[in-house]
Formats: C-alpha cells, structure tokens, sequence
C-alpha cells in the first residue's frame, strides 16, 4: 500500500507563510502553546520546537481525515514520549466546546471555518501572551472579519509576506 | 487545490527539526538541501527567508519536485536530479554553510556525504541510527569527518559533521 496519498488542502506558493512568524513567537517565550487547527507547516513545527524541552502543546482539528491523519501511533516512536504534545478532535465543529481555559503563551488561530476564527480570539484575549493569526490579509476581511476584533488587544504586528501573519497581545509590545 | 501529502504525519520524519533549527542559528552563510521534504523545506526555507540566505535544494522525485518547486524564490533555488543521478550535481565547487542530506536512494546518501566533506562547516544527515547502517551506510562516511555530534534525544537520530566547526557544543 503506497505511503502516500493526495489530500484536498490550499497550499500557496511557498506555504507556510506563518512560519517564520511561529518560529520567532516561540523563540522568545517558553510556556504552553495552543494549536487551533492543524496544518501541513504549523503541527510538525510546533511538535519539535516543543520537543526537546517538552513544552506543553495542545492541537485541536475538527476535520476527521485531516484529524487522522496526524497519528501518533508508530511503535517504533515510543522512546520519543510524545506526551507533551495532546491531540483533539472538534466534534461537529463544535468549537464552543472547546476548553481554552488556563494561561497559553502561544496560540495559534488557523481553524475552520474560516469566520470562526474570530469567536476564538476574542475568547483567548485576555488569557494568551501572543496569539498568532494566520490569513489576515486586508482583501480576505471580508470572510474572516478579523479587522472587527483586532482593536481589543494593545498591541498588534503584521508580517509582510502573503498570505498575511498577525501577531495580538494584551500583555507585550511586539517587535519581531 | 489537490496535492500530493503523506497519508500520515508520522512524527519521527520530522525529528531532524531541532537540530536544523539550531545549526542555521550558529551558521549564515549558503545552504544546500539534498533531498526535499514537507519537514525540511518549509522549515529552512522561511529560516533562510528572513535574510535572504541563499538556499539551494536538489530533489529526484517528481512528485516531490512538484511541491518544493513553490518555494522557488529569490534566494531559493530548487532543482529536480533526473533520473536519481546525483552525480550531475554540481556542490563541490564551493563553500557551503550548511549541507542536509536526506535524499533518495538511502545508500545514495554516503556518496555526497563524502563528496561535500572538505566544502561544508556543519553537514546534517538524518535517520543516522545504527539500526539503520545496513540501508544508509552513512558509518562508511564518518570517518571523513574530524568532529561529529549525534542527536540521539529524538529517533531516528540526526548526526552533524564538520572538518573546520568544533561539535562540542552543541
């Protein structure tokens, strides 16, 4: 059986745009990261950053073949100790069930449906060190109408590659 | 959009990460990848990105090609090895940073291992466990190499190597 399969995912030229944007938020804290929706470039990223010191990460997707297709299973892994690293299916995209509760250094926001994404950043405002939003881009507002709570946090960064990485916190000034 | 993915995210294809992450950080000059992968590429590229750092990846997979070729920019460079012969390759003559090896075949990979040893500072080579001599071969490369570190927090383990960098600090 082939190792590899095709899977219907939205990639841009160059995907991953949130990278570097993640790779320089968790170079400069050190406490638990939530994940809100998986990804291709952001879930074996945030896994090994987290590895090494086991820094608590907690990934949540509520599509169920994309869900099952990051499995943790592989025997030959065990010696690893993945148990830093949690993963949760969102039933029915059911995301007001999901508990956010509890202090994050890190979050971020790359769930579906799209327009969704705003409910968590406001639930997460005042518990989160630096949430990181993906797709954030001024000619996508009209679908993800992030623009609309962005000015309940203090401090905001934008990156400059597209697609458009944005960084929140009530807590820091962010200079990245 | 349909591409071509791994039907499953298996962990311990990605365990090179931190030490990619950590030997780009001590090192900034030209980066050669020998092999492309949905771990490797988007991770060095968007750490190359940030400087501009050139950044120089070799594929002989066309599906594979066919994914690494987005991250063509304007410090990336990323070339398809027809035919898998990794002898047309033109990367001893200069001086690179950073080598990763990880390409196909497995016993491939000793090949360039020795070939980039006097033209690299750091060369990275993944699934470097014993276990995994009889296929990769890789332990018929090492002694080209003055100083080696093993990443063995992780399997399948990561070694560096370098004939001008001291290891032991790492």
């Amino acid at each position: 059986m082939s190792q590899y399969s095709t899977i219907k995912a939205h990639m841009h030229i160059g995907g991953g745009s949130h990278l570097p944007v993640l790779m320089k938020v968790m170079d400069i804290t050190d406490g638990p990261v939530l994940e809100l929706g998986m990804g291709l470039f952001s879930t074996p990223y945030l896994h090994w950053a987290c590895y090494d010191k086991r820094r608590k990460l907690v990934s949540y997707e509520n599509k169920k073949d994309f869900y099952e297709s990051f499995i943790f299973n592989d025997r030959r892994e065990i010696v690893n100790g993945y148990d830093y690293h949690e993963v949760k299916f969102v039933e029915n995209s059911d995301w007001d069930k999901v508990d956010l509760s509890g202090h994050w250094s890190v979050v971020l926001i790359d769930h579906n449906p799209g327009p969704r994404r705003r409910e968590e950043i406001k639930r997460l405002a005042n518990n989160v060190d630096y949430i990181v939003v993906h797709d954030t881009d001024p000619k996508n507002n009209w679908y993800y109408k992030y623009e609309e709570y962005f000015p309940i946090f203090k401090h905001r960064w934008d990156s400059n590659i597209y697609p458009r990485t944005t960084v929140l916190s009530n807590f820091y000034e962010i200079n990245l | 959009m349909i591409y071509f993915v791994p039907k499953h995210f298996k962990p311990r294809e990605g365990s090179h990460i931190p030490v990619l992450i950590k030997i780009l950080s001590i090192a900034d000059g030209p980066v050669l990848e020998l092999g492309t992968g949905f771990n490797s590429t988007p991770v060095l590229h968007w750490l190359c990105n940030e400087n501009k750092r050139e950044l120089v990846s070799y594929e002989s997979s066309p599906e594979y090609f066919e994914v690494a070729k987005r991250y063509i920019s304007d410090f990336h460079q990323v070339n398809l090895v027809e035919d898998e012969n990794w002898d047309t390759i033109d990367i001893e003559s200069r001086h690179w940073s950073v080598v990763f090896i990880d390409h196909a075949p497995g016993p491939r990979r000793v090949v360039e291992l020795e070939r980039v040893a006097q033209h690299a500072d750091y060369v990275i080579v993944h699934d470097t466990e014993r276990r995994s001599s009889w296929h990769r071969r890789y332990r018929k490369g090492f002694p080209k190499y003055k100083e080696r570190w093993d990443y063995t927090t992780a399997y399948p383990y990561t070694s560096v190597l370098s004939n001008f960098k001291d290891l032991s600090n790492l």
